[in-house]
């Protein structure tokens, strides 16, 4: 029932593919935390490695560009001891007009152990997941505006780390909700583990109306918003979004909705601040608070490779 | 100072009052409304037999000419004209030259009418920037301007995404907005749909274009935008009793 519910979970419960966190059981995400702690100390050795993935091909399959996150699968995946393919899907098989599934088909007759997809398109990743070869993983680096499960994890890491226990929090999201797909992966995240006040702040552009079904309150003042918070995570705005008829100017959101230092004194006084980045200074966030110590944005990062590294470990390592 | 207003008709809406009758002011106050109190000794009289004698009326949707059409009027002769009229505050639209979208624009039209010291003036902003209906203004730079709402005057926004982006910004911050319930094609008439246009050959507004403009205007911040008095055609206000949610 479970796996016919969740394509990620075999008839075990167990995670062979990571496509949402969206109904994932709470078990299964403290399982992948528990494991990413244990990777932490892999970055500290003189051979920061271990062989769990020795002998496994590992695909980056980038539909949409990506640096950052297709650089930390890439470290995680070599720590693992896997072999990394990076392919320029975009600029050649793509471009060439081969559908996505002939690709997949194509890339699986290379005896692909694993694919890391980022794609535009919401749900690309499940329909590959569903359409190759059985003993083939989807890792779901982020699909339109629906999901990046690995973010929302290490989130989620960065929390538990920092806070130790989720079930007395209040988390505020702030900014660009709407076209988020980080805001979606830590919104089922925060629910599943037990957050009881999961805040969304920002302008009725980029902030929908009708997040209560998902358990987020939703805030269009920034102070209102940020009231009391155990957590803040901001969101990156993007260039395009900046002016138009989403927002006037990026002056304008900094002004209103930027979180700048007299604005994080309105939450707990050990409140963390958190970004996915790459971060705007002077657009979302105040330098003085992206550098300040309330900040976690560059621990964030540090934990994402172990997080990525746990995910790939688990899934690789249960039967389909 | 006191001044007595001698054999004015008194109009106060808010009492229901319309009669004849005498009005008592000291020093900027009413003190006698109808009746004069007996030791009431003015320093001036005014007979305003055959005049009106109400509260200062209040302009929604007035154009100022300047900036960029002074050769049409000077912000002196239009709020000397209000005054005259008995229009004591004007809300004035944004479609100068160029468009009331920028702070130092609206910082400089409130400081000169307040130096002019004749009817009061509270502009509304531009709602998209040149009134373009492309990309949003500044409103909340804007307001700290001193405009008390938003408007595109009678250049309707075509693009209804846009529209609704714009009423959804500027409700976050519950600014009002100002919209002619028209719509940007269906409207282009001069005169109302029906046999009198049709009899004099002009170009008609359907009702459609009302209708249509109206549902969008009462869209997803329905109580927190405003709206102007201009109803185009015929016969808008059956449809503005049961307006239709589209979906958000």
């Amino acid at each position: 029932m479970l796996a016919s519910r969740h394509p990620q979970l075999n008839k075990h419960g167990e995670l062979i593919h990571l496509l949402t966190l969206e109904g994932l059981p709470r078990d299964v995400i403290h399982h992948i935390l528990d494991t990413a702690s244990t990777f932490l100390s892999v970055h500290e050795r003189e051979v920061k490695k271990v062989p769990l993935l020795r002998g496994k091909s590992v695909f980056n399959l980038f539909f949409e560009n990506s640096t950052r996150t297709r650089t930390t699968f890439e470290i995680a995946a070599k720590r693992l001891s896997a072999d990394v393919i990076n392919l320029d899907i975009a600029r050649s098989s793509t471009a060439k007009g081969e559908t996505l599934l002939d690709t997949i088909a194509n890339l699986s007759a290379m005896h692909a152990d694993m694919f890391v997809v980022r794609h535009g398109e919401s749900g690309a990743p499940f329909l590959i997941a569903q359409h190759c070869a059985p003993h083939v993983h989807v890792v779901n680096a982020g699909d339109g505006r629906h999901a990046h499960p690995t973010q929302g994890l290490l989130d989620m890491y960065t929390i538990r780390h920092y806070k130790k226990d989720f079930s007395g929090l209040t988390v505020a999201i702030i900014g660009d909700i709407v076209h988020s797909r980080v805001a979606r992966s830590d919104i089922h995240a925060l629910s599943i583990l037990g957050v009881p006040e999961i805040r969304g702040v920002g302008p009725k552009t980029l902030v929908p109306g009708d997040l209560a079904p998902m358990g987020v309150h939703v805030y269009h003042d920034l102070a209102d918003g940020i009231r009391d918070a155990d957590v803040i995570i901001m969101l990156r705005l993007q260039n395009e979004r900046m002016t138009g008829a989403m927002l006037p100017s990026a002056g304008e959101y900094f002004k209103t909705f930027g979180l700048k230092p007299e604005k994080l004194q309105l939450a707990k006084p050990d409140c963390i601040v958190m970004h996915p980045g790459p971060i705007n200074r002077g657009v979302e966030i105040d330098s003085a608070v992206a550098d300040g110590t309330h900040s976690v944005i560059l621990p964030q990062v540090t934990f994402g490779i172990a997080v990525r590294m746990a995910v790939m470990s688990i899934i690789a390592g249960n039967e389909p | 100072m006191k001044i007595l207003i001698r054999k004015g008709r008194l109009v106060d809406p808010a009492s229901g009052r319309d009669e004849v009758g005498d009005l008592a002011i000291a020093a900027g106050r009413i003190v006698g409304l109808g009746r004069v109190p007996a030791d009431f000794q003015p320093n001036r009289t005014i007979d305003a037999t055959g005049f009106v004698v109400a509260p200062g009326l209040v302009d929604l949707a007035t154009r100022l000419r300047e900036p960029g059409h002074e050769h049409e009027g000077m912000l002196e002769s239009e709020l000397n004209a209000a005054a005259a009229g008995g229009v004591t505050s004007l809300v004035c639209l944004p479609d100068t030259d160029p468009p009331l979208d920028e702070p130092g624009l609206l910082e400089m039209l409130k400081f000169r009418a307040r130096n002019l010291s004749l009817a009061r003036v509270f502009p509304l902003g531009a709602l998209t920037r040149g009134l373009g209906g492309d990309a949003l203004t500044e409103m909340a730079e804007l307001t700290e301007a001193g405009c008390i709402g938003f408007s595109q005057a009678e250049v309707p926004i075509a693009d209804t995404s846009i529209l609704l982006r714009a009423l959804q910004y500027a409700s976050t911050y519950r600014y009002g907005v100002w919209l002619r319930p028209q719509d940007a094609w269906l409207g282009r008439g001069v005169a109302a749909s029906g046999p009198l246009a049709t009899r004099l050959g002009l170009t008609g507004v359907p009702v459609a274009s009302s209708v249509r403009a109206w549902n969008w205007t009462v869209c997803p911040t329905s109580g927190e935008a405003g709206l102007s008095p201009h109803f185009p055609s015929s016969r808008p206000r059956p449809a503005m009793s049961r307006p239709t949610f589209p979906p958000t």
